[in-house]
């Protein structure tokens, strides 16, 4: 149906080589974009998806190929060109300026005007407008540093709308969303393709996908795989197709959604509850900047447990994650180990204390993408490689080639790690982390950024730990992560943990309802 | 296309000395009576004789202590604007040393002039660290503002209390002579000092690369986000490379003192701060590279020196060469590449990982 | 003494506000003495040699620009880093400054010329107004110069299309291009403007003294510098904290001349009031960052 209309833009047999590390992240690729389709762009990190659409938008120059816009070859050498030409594309992080009002921000650019002024008024309306008119709820006049993530996602994308655009591309729009932001941004893109726009959405949701697309594209290794209609396939086909292999690998690739509630009692392991506690946080609260970020969070975590912590951004999951890797002092409440309280709040302590910790920002705070792999792959173990303060070079040497090895690690080991692939970089942080855990272990959103291979590897080593007896804190926004990996579930709410809940108590409806703060907190469960 | 990093660099560091010789002679060229026998002596001068040629060495090896110094700073991702006023007052506080003492012996004269050098430079280069790691001023201009007030202020010392009556020249009187470190190029200055500024380099090699503090320094200028997320003390990274880096201007003061000035003249050590941080910037911040990049500089400075006898009137062609230098020497979109397609991508990447530290720092 | 103070304010205004724009753009403007010195030497030549104050504004306006433009040509198209290209700037003024002073008037250091106009005063009708005439019409239009750019930056910065697109080049540069606006372009005017606003800062300094010195800005380069911070980088803001450091300056010199200070101390001074006052500032922000942490 709608392939009778002629595709608005013909992308031909475009090629980028990054020179930095030689890696092919978009093969000869061809793509067609009809006007009024929702295109969905799917295959594992480093695929090429995001590599052809910032080509498309400008933001990356191809070393070869050639876009066609309604036939007429076109050339973008900037983004600000290509939103000239109506092609639009909101990022996965949207860039927006947290000092900037919210019409600041969005109008940037096309900034209407009288007597070379800048016309407020008029921004406003148009914002309030378009609000309105999608079911979009923000304030156009607050801060932006004051809009909770998923808002900022709903506001740049009302900036894409602003520029009347004829393509608009959506990098994982959703990532931050609750179920019914979701449902708004669907309507969104609904209302958006029915005005004639080709909407192409980069993701890696199959459950979305499958629900919002007219058509699929599949990439892997740079290369399109395959552009099948939505409703000619199926989720298992897709993540198939995605993975390489006839079939799913497993069951969890792409129906662990349906089954998530009951993983845990199939794996048929004891719950370690009611074990001896090795980290207990007792009435933690945090006050920044005169708000109450962290309010009386109190749990305890056992050897051989792994306790989840999950809510939505902006609850005080960021805060707890800084408290629990020893970045901020809380302001009440400690922290003990074993029974005894931790003294002093800093990484150095915590490190000696045995807690291991992969941090949410991997790349500012988890790795240092100018040093080389093996410093990056040596730092908690630097004390040990040598003598008197005197690194031996073979022991380091051999140290990072048995941690590359046993992580399958590929690249040059004293290369600089911004050469690796992104999958790569994950993979040298999280072996770092894991090479000599110790028997404390915070994870924050270990398998963000993480390929659906990646993933599995991830969760196994999660599985691995835990039964070698280690405490493990998993902090993480995917109900169905925590719901896969952890033992008892705290879920975060306005600053507090407003319930903890355990065994067949934590049901994905359940937790969804009580992050969004629907539940009543005085009935059922356990409250702390 | 992004060309590798190092070729990038060896573009920029050829481009930038190269400018700086065509520049040099073409100043020589529009100041001079005689061009030829200027721009002969601007590129053979050096060479012509012992004198030159020692003297030319004796300035590289005072280069070398203070582009260790500069290059430890940047290792450490502080920056150390301070070298003028820190080389400066530590120089002539060990002058003041070891004339209060001109009968001890030459040994204990000269340890206590190093250490009283090594002392203030510290110092100075230290307050502008303390300050950054407790309040996070931008050490980079505390360097330099309090380097700027100390110049003065030493000025007025030598010029006023310490000033020596016998001489014209505004100086304090000459040290000692069993204070004098051993010449070994007469009559030029070139003393035994250049030794220890060599095998300084060797040991900031060993430092840097091949040991545990070196390497937690070298991530707290790369990451500090990473570092402290690793446990590295990063504070003691801040201060501490400032006072090194304020320790090894003082070095280089002292040095220029017992070595080759014998007292302290009003503004003698003018321009060491300044090409220091040239040279790091020309080594790439290497310890080793220091030791080549100071006598690329130190040539060309003697050669400006030499060609200045054959113009018709003096100017600063030193700082004109500084001047040309630090214009390119760090450029990174240089060479054939500019002329190609427009490049997109974060121009002011030190400021944004600035900002990014201090949104971390709140609790040190 | 506020009469003194307000003369002597104006310049380091004049650079401060300059340096704004700069820093609203993300760049930290560390070639304000630089760019100074140069306008404050072209000031000199042409007013000696026109006769004519406005051309001698206009030409350290002019040589200042060019001298930022080089500055922003390092900067922002070879990408050099903006902290040693500042320091370029600077070495490059005070080398090429006795250069061509020595090429045209065989001197490298004082340059005394014939010639050069004094900055005049307001007109005098409104001057002799009592009680509020000294005080606010007494003035030379340097004063007047330096507050209505004030009054300007202050519209421009918060209620244009490019004061938008400014602040947002220093705040995110990322988000500017995405949004289709080169931000390097934004940060290349700012150094610009940043550029001719020392040039008339460098011009009232000397057309004040009628002569030019060595070193003539005497680190007014890098008060204006600090003078942006504690300001907030707001216009306004550092209307006040020039003014401050102008009023101390002029304490200063008066407490000087009581104690009987050298005069080359003397010299050091407004560097060690602007460092004192950068480090109170920041201290006293870092206390109030952590009561509220």
């Amino acid at each position: 149906m709608i392939e009778d209309s002629p595709p608005i833009v013909r992308i031909e047999k475009i090629t980028k080589v990054f020179p930095e590390n030689n890696v092919r992240a978009a093969d000869s690729v061809s793509l067609e974009l009809y006007p009024g389709e929702v295109r969905s762009l799917v295959g594992e990190n480093g695929a090429g998806k995001s590599t052809i659409m910032h080509i498309l938008s400008g933001n990356l120059a191809p070393n070869s190929g050639s876009i066609r816009l309604n036939e007429r070859r076109v050339r973008f050498s900037s983004p600000g060109d290509a939103i000239l030409e109506g092609i639009v594309m909101v990022h996965q992080h949207p860039p927006l300026i947290p000092d900037f009002r919210v019409w600041e921000s969005l109008f940037l650019g096309i900034e209407p005007t009288r007597f070379g002024f800048i016309d407020r008024r008029t921004c406003i309306a148009t914002l309030e407008r378009i609000c309105e008119q999608y079911g979009l709820s923000f304030d156009p006049r607050a801060r932006v540093a004051d809009l909770a993530a998923s808002q900022l996602h709903l506001a740049a994308i009302a900036g894409a709308l602003l520029r009347k655009p004829r393509v608009l591309i959506l990098d994982e729009p959703t990532a931050p969303c609750t179920d019914p932001e979701v449902e708004t941004i669907f309507s969104v893109i609904r209302a958006a393709a029915r005005k004639g726009v080709a909407v192409v959405l980069i993701t890696h949701k199959i459950r979305e996908v499958m629900r919002i697309s007219d058509t699929i594209t599949v990439m892997r290794n740079g290369r399109v795989v395959t552009t099948v209609h939505a409703a000619e396939t199926d989720g298992s086909a897709v993540s198939a197709a995605i993975m390489g292999v006839e079939r799913p690998a497993g069951p969890k690739a792409s129906t662990k959604n349906e089954t998530a509630t009951g993983s845990r009692e199939d794996t048929g392991q004891p719950s370690a509850i009611g074990a001896h506690p090795r980290l207990s946080v007792e009435s933690l609260s945090l006050t920044v900047n005169r708000r109450e970020v962290l309010r009386d969070i109190s749990f305890t975590v056992g050897a051989g447990e792994v306790f989840g912590v999950t809510g939505i951004r902006e609850n005080g999951l960021e805060f707890l994650e800084d408290v629990l890797a020893g970045l901020i002092a809380p302001t009440r409440g400690r922290m003990c180990i074993d029974g005894v309280p931790i003294a002093r709040y800093s990484p150095r302590e915590f490190r000696r204390h045995g807690i291991s910790y992969v941090p949410t920002d991997r790349i500012f705070r988890g790795a240092s993408l100018d040093s080389s792999v093996t410093e990056n792959l040596i730092l908690n173990r630097r004390h040990r490689l040598g003598f008197a303060g005197v690194f031996d070079r073979d022991t380091v040497r051999g140290f990072a080639g048995s941690l590359m090895n046993r992580f399958d690690i590929v690249g040059h080991a004293h290369g600089p790690l911004r050469t690796l692939s992104g999958g790569n970089i994950q993979k040298v942080i999280l072996s770092r982390e894991l090479a000599h855990p110790g028997p404390i272990v915070v994870f924050s959103e270990p398998s963000w950024g993480l390929d659906v291979r990646s993933r599995d590897m991830m969760y196994a080593e999660i599985h691995r730990l835990r039964a070698d007896g280690h405490a493990i804190v998993l902090i993480s926004v995917d109900i169905d992560e925590v719901l896969e990996l952890a033992d008892r579930v705290g879920v975060m709410y306005a600053a507090t943990m407003i319930r903890t809940l355990t065994g067949s108590d934590r049901s994905r409806k359940k937790i969804g309802e009580l992050m969004l703060g629907l539940a009543d907190r005085t009935t059922g469960g356990i409250l702390r | 296309m992004i060309a590798p990093k190092q070729q990038r660099h060896a573009t920029a560091t050829g481009i930038a000395l190269s400018a700086a010789v065509i520049a040099t002679v073409v100043l020589l060229i529009i100041g001079s009576d005689r061009p030829t026998a200027a721009l002969t002596a601007f590129f053979l001068g050096p060479f012509s004789n012992p004198y030159y040629f020692g003297n030319m060495l004796a300035e590289a090896g005072l280069l070398v202590l203070t582009g260790l110094g500069v290059c430890l700073a940047f290792r450490a991702g502080v920056f150390n604007l301070g070298g003028e006023g820190q080389t400066y007052a530590a120089a002539t506080a060990s002058a003041a040393v070891v004339l209060v003492m001109p009968a001890a012996p030459g040994g204990v004269g000269i340890a206590a002039a190093f250490l009283v050098g090594i002392a203030i430079g510290g110092t100075l280069g230290a307050f502008s660290g303390v300050f950054k790691w407790l309040t996070d001023t931008d050490e980079l201009i505390t360097s330099f503002l309090i380097s700027a007030a100390a110049i003065p202020i030493v000025d007025y010392l030598i010029i006023g209390p310490w000033n020596d009556p016998a001489s014209n020249l505004l100086t304090t009187r000459r040290v000692a002579e069993q204070f004098r470190l051993l010449r070994i190029l007469p009559p030029s200055y070139l003393h035994v000092g250049v030794f220890g500024a060599i095998a300084l380099s060797v040991f900031m090699l060993f430092y840097l690369f091949r040991t545990v503090s070196g390497y937690e320094l070298r991530l707290c200028g790369l990451n500090r986000n990473f570092a402290r997320y690793g446990g590295v003390p990063v504070g003691m990274y801040i201060v501490g490379p400032m006072a090194a880096s304020g320790a090894f201007h003082g070095l280089a003061g002292t040095t220029a003192v017992l070595g080759i000035h014998h007292a302290a003249l009003v503004g003698f050590t003018g321009g060491l701060g300044w090409n220091g941080i040239a040279v790091a910037l020309i080594a790439r911040t290497h310890p080793l590279g220091v030791i080549p990049a100071a006598l690329v500089f130190a040539y060309l400075n003697a050669g400006a020196k030499a060609a200045m006898l054959h113009t018709t009137f003096t100017f600063e062609l030193g700082t004109i060469i500084q001047a040309v230098i630090f214009f390119l020497i760090t450029a990174t979109n240089i060479g054939p590449q500019l002329l190609g397609p427009r490049l997109t991508g974060a121009i002011l990447t030190r400021r944004t990982r600035r900002s990014k530290q201090s949104e971390a720092t709140n609790d040190l | 003494m506020i009469f003194n103070t307000i003369e002597l304010m104006a310049p380091i205004l004049l650079a401060a506000i300059g340096g704004l724009f700069a820093e609203r753009a993300g760049v930290l403007n560390i070639a304000l003495e630089g760019l100074i010195l140069v306008g404050a030497f072209a000031a000199i030549v042409f007013g000696a040699l026109t006769g004519s104050v406005a051309l001698a504004f206009f030409a350290a306006a002019g040589a200042s620009v060019m001298l930022a433009s080089i500055f922003a040509f390092a900067a922002l198209r070879l990408r050099a880093n903006i902290f040693v290209a500042g320091l370029a700037t600077n070495l490059f003024a005070t080398g090429l400054i006795p250069f061509i002073s020595n090429a045209l008037f065989s001197t490298k250091g004082v340059v005394r010329l014939a010639g050069v106009p004094a900055v005049p005063r307001l007109v005098p009708t409104l001057r002799s107004l009592p009680v509020v005439g000294p005080v606010f019409f007494a003035h030379t239009i340097s004063v007047y110069l330096a507050l209505a750019t004030t009054v300007i930056a202050a519209v421009v910065l918060t209620k244009t299309r490019f004061g938008l697109r400014v602040s947002a080049a220093g705040l995110n540069a990322e988000a500017l291009r995405a949004r289709g606006c080169r931000p390097e372009r934004y940060q290349a005017i700012a150094i610009l403007i940043s550029g001719a606003l020392s040039g008339l800062a460098g011009a009232a300094i000397v057309l004040r003294l009628g002569v030019y010195l060595p070193n003539v800005s005497a680190g007014r380069g890098w008060i204006a510098l600090v003078a942006i911070f504690l300001g907030y980088r707001r216009p306004f803001g550092v209307l006040i904290a020039a003014f401050v450091f102008a009023f101390s300056e002029s304490l200063a010199v008066a407490a000087q001349g009581m104690l009987q200070m050298p005069g080359t101390v003397l010299l050091a001074l407004p560097y060690v009031l602007t460092v004192v006052a950068m480090i109170v500032y920041s201290t006293f922000r870092s206390m109030h960052r952590s009561r509220h942490t």
